[in-house]
C-alpha cells in the first residue's frame, strides 16, 4: 500500500488524540521511513492532535487522565523524533524552569505540566520539590528560562512565591523572565496580589499560557 | 506535658484502603458516571494493581481528654481566629487522635513512574493513592466508632468524623502536638521541618465522636475562600444522608413494633 501522507498525519493527530502510544509511535515510524521531516511530523501530526485534546479539556469534553494517555502518545512519537529534532536547528517553543516551592514535597500536579510541556515542544528544567528561594534565582540566572513556573499546594507555603519574585526583583530577573504560578490553594486574586504574570488553575491552561508568554517573549 | 497510654494499632491492612475505579477516576476529575475510554479504564485499573502491591497501610490512635485535645488543638498558636473544630471538639462525646500512612514504598513508586516519564501511570497512581488514604482514614472512623459501640452498645445518634492539621483553620504546625502525643514515628511516619508528613500518602487528625449535628457548619470562615475543595459540604451531606437513613430505620421499627 503505497504512503499517504495526508492520513498518515491524520492518523498520527487521531492516536494522540485517543492516548494510543502504539500507534504514534508506528506512524511516527512509517512518516521517518517516507521521508517526512521531523518537523512537518510534529507540526501537522502530533502537534494538531495535542491541540485538539488541550481545547476539549478546557471545554470540559475531555478528562485529566484523558489528556494524560495523550500527552504519553505525543512523548513516544517525540522520542522517535528526537534524534532528528536534535540535528536540525528548529527551536522549542520555549524554555520554561519549574520547581514546587520551599517546604512543600508535593509535585504530581507539577509533573503533570511538565509532562503536557514537553509534549508540546517546550524544554522544561524541573527543580524538584521543596526549592529553596535561591536555588530558584541561580536557576534563572543560569538557564536564562522564558518561562519561571512554581506549584504549592499548601497554603502555607504559597507565601514562598511571593518570596521568589521579590528576589527576583532584587536580582534584577524579573524583567526577563515571565512568572507562572499554580497549585490547589492558590488564586488568580493571589497570583496577582504577589506580582505573578499568570495563574493557571490546571495542566491544560498552563500550557495554553505558557505558549502564550512564550510567544510574547519572542516577539 | 501532655501524655496518654491509651494508645493502639490501628488494625489496618490493604483490603481496608483499596480504592475503587470510579472513585480514582472522580479523584482525577471525572465527574461520577462520565463516559471514560478502555484505555483509560485499563490505565487505573492498572495503577490499583500496582497500589496493591505496593502500599504498606499502618496506623497508629490513641483516645484523649478535650482537655488533651485543647492543648493539641492550639499547637504552635497559628490557627486561624475563629475555627469550626473549635466549636465543634467541646462537644464531642469522645476524642481520639490518629494517624496512617500507606508506606515509603508506595511514594516511591509513584516518583519513580513520573521520574521514568510515565506520569500518565504515575498520576493515576497517586489519585489511587490519595483515596486509599482517605479510605484508611475513614476505617479508622469506624474502627473508633466499634470501639465506642462495644462499651456503649446504644449509640444511635452518634458519629465518628476526622479533622486534619491544615484544613479549616487548624493551621499545620498543629501537627508537632500532635506527634508528640501519639508518637506516630512507630508506624514509620515522621514529621519534617515544615510540618509535612513523611511518606507522604500519610494522613492525621483527630476522630470526633458526637451527635452528627456538632459537624454541620456554614462554610463561610476567611479561610474557605482560597479551598478548592468544600469537602467539608460533601462530608455534612453524607451525615444528613445518613441520618435520615437512620431515622427510617427507626420509624420501620416503630411501625414494625406497633403492627404487634
Amino acid at each position: 500500500m503505497s504512503f499517504d501522507k495526508k492520513i498518515n498525519f491524520e492518523l498520527a493527530s487521531n492516536s494522540v488524540i485517543r492516548g494510543n502510544d502504539e500507534d504514534a509511535a508506528q506512524l511516527t515510524q512509517e512518516a521517518l521511513a517516507n521521508g517526512i521531516t521531523a518537523k512537518e511530523f510534529l507540526d501537522f501530526g502530533l502537534i494538531p492532535g495535542m491541540d485538539v485534546v488541550g481545547a476539549r479539556f478546557r471545554d470540559g469534553d475531555m478528562f485529566l487522565p484523558e489528556v494524560l494517555l495523550a500527552a504519553r502518545a505525543m512523548k513516544a512519537g517525540m522520542e522517535l523524533l528526537k534524534p532528528e529534532l536534535s540535528k536540525s536547528d528548529i527551536k522549542p517553543a520555549g524554555k520554561v524552569v519549574i520547581g514546587t516551592v520551599a517546604g512543600d514535597l508535593h509535585d504530581i500536579g507539577k509533573n503533570i505540566v511538565i509532562y503536557m510541556l514537553e509534549g508540546t515542544g517546550f524544554t522544561v528544567l524541573d527543580l524538584g520539590i521543596n526549592v529553596a528561594t535561591e536555588t530558584f534565582i541561580s536557576a534563572v540566572q543560569q538557564h536564562q528560562p522564558h518561562i519561571l513556573g512554581m506549584s504549592a499546594f499548601l497554603t502555607t507555603t504559597m507565601p514562598a512565591m511571593r518570596q521568589v519574585i521579590e528576589s527576583l526583583q532584587k536580582s534584577n530577573l524579573r524583567e526577563g523572565v515571565k512568572v507562572i504560578v499554580g497549585g490547589a490553594p492558590v488564586t488568580e486574586h493571589f497570583a496577582h496580589e504577589i506580582g505573578s504574570d499568570a495563574y493557571a488553575e490546571d495542566a491544560g491552561t498552563a500550557v495554553t499560557i505558557c505558549k502564550r508568554l512564550a510567544r510574547l517573549d519572542n516577539s | 506535658m501532655i501524655c496518654s497510654d491509651m494508645s493502639r494499632i490501628v488494625p489496618l491492612t490493604i483490603t481496608e484502603v483499596m480504592p475503587k475505579p470510579e472513585s480514582v477516576l472522580m479523584q482525577m476529575g471525572v465527574p461520577r458516571r462520565a463516559a471514560v475510554s478502555s484505555a483509560v479504564q485499563s490505565l487505573v485499573e492498572n495503577a490499583i494493581e500496582i497500589l496493591s502491591q505496593y502500599a504498606a497501610p499502618a496506623g497508629v490512635m490513641t483516645e484523649i481528654s478535650e482537655k488533651q485535645f485543647t492543648i493539641v488543638y492550639a499547637g504552635e498558636g497559628c490557627n486561624a481566629r475563629d475555627t469550626p473544630l473549635e466549636h465543634i471538639f467541646p462537644q464531642a462525646r469522645r476524642l481520639a487522635v490518629y494517624a496512617l500512612t500507606l508506606g515509603e514504598k508506595i511514594s516511591g513508586k509513584i516518583a519513580g513512574l513520573c521520574n521514568s516519564g510515565d506520569v500518565a501511570l504515575g498520576g493515576a497512581l497517586d489519585a489511587a493513592a490519595s483515596v486509599a488514604a482517605d479510605n484508611g482514614s475513614e476505617f479508622c472512623e469506624q474502627f473508633f466508632y466499634n470501639l465506642i459501640a462495644k462499651k456503649q452498645p446504644t449509640i444511635h445518634d452518634t458519629c465518628v468524623l476526622a479533622y486534619s492539621p491544615g484544613y479549616c483553620g487548624w493551621h499545620v504546625t498543629g501537627q508537632k502536638k500532635l506527634f508528640q502525643l501519639l508518637k506516630p514515628e512507630r508506624v514509620g511516619i515522621e514529621l519534617n521541618d515544615n510540618c509535612l508528613m513523611h511518606p507522604i500518602k500519610s494522613v492525621s487528625g483527630v476522630l470526633v465522636a458526637g451527635a452528627r449535628e456538632i459537624n454541620y457548619f456554614e462554610p463561610h470562615w476567611d479561610f474557605c475562600e482560597p479551598c478548592t475543595t468544600y469537602s467539608c459540604l460533601q462530608r455534612m451531606k453524607n451525615l444528613r444522608v445518613l441520618a435520615k437513613q437512620t431515622m427510617t430505620e427507626e420509624d420501620n421499627v416503630i411501625r414494625q413494633e406497633n403492627k404487634f
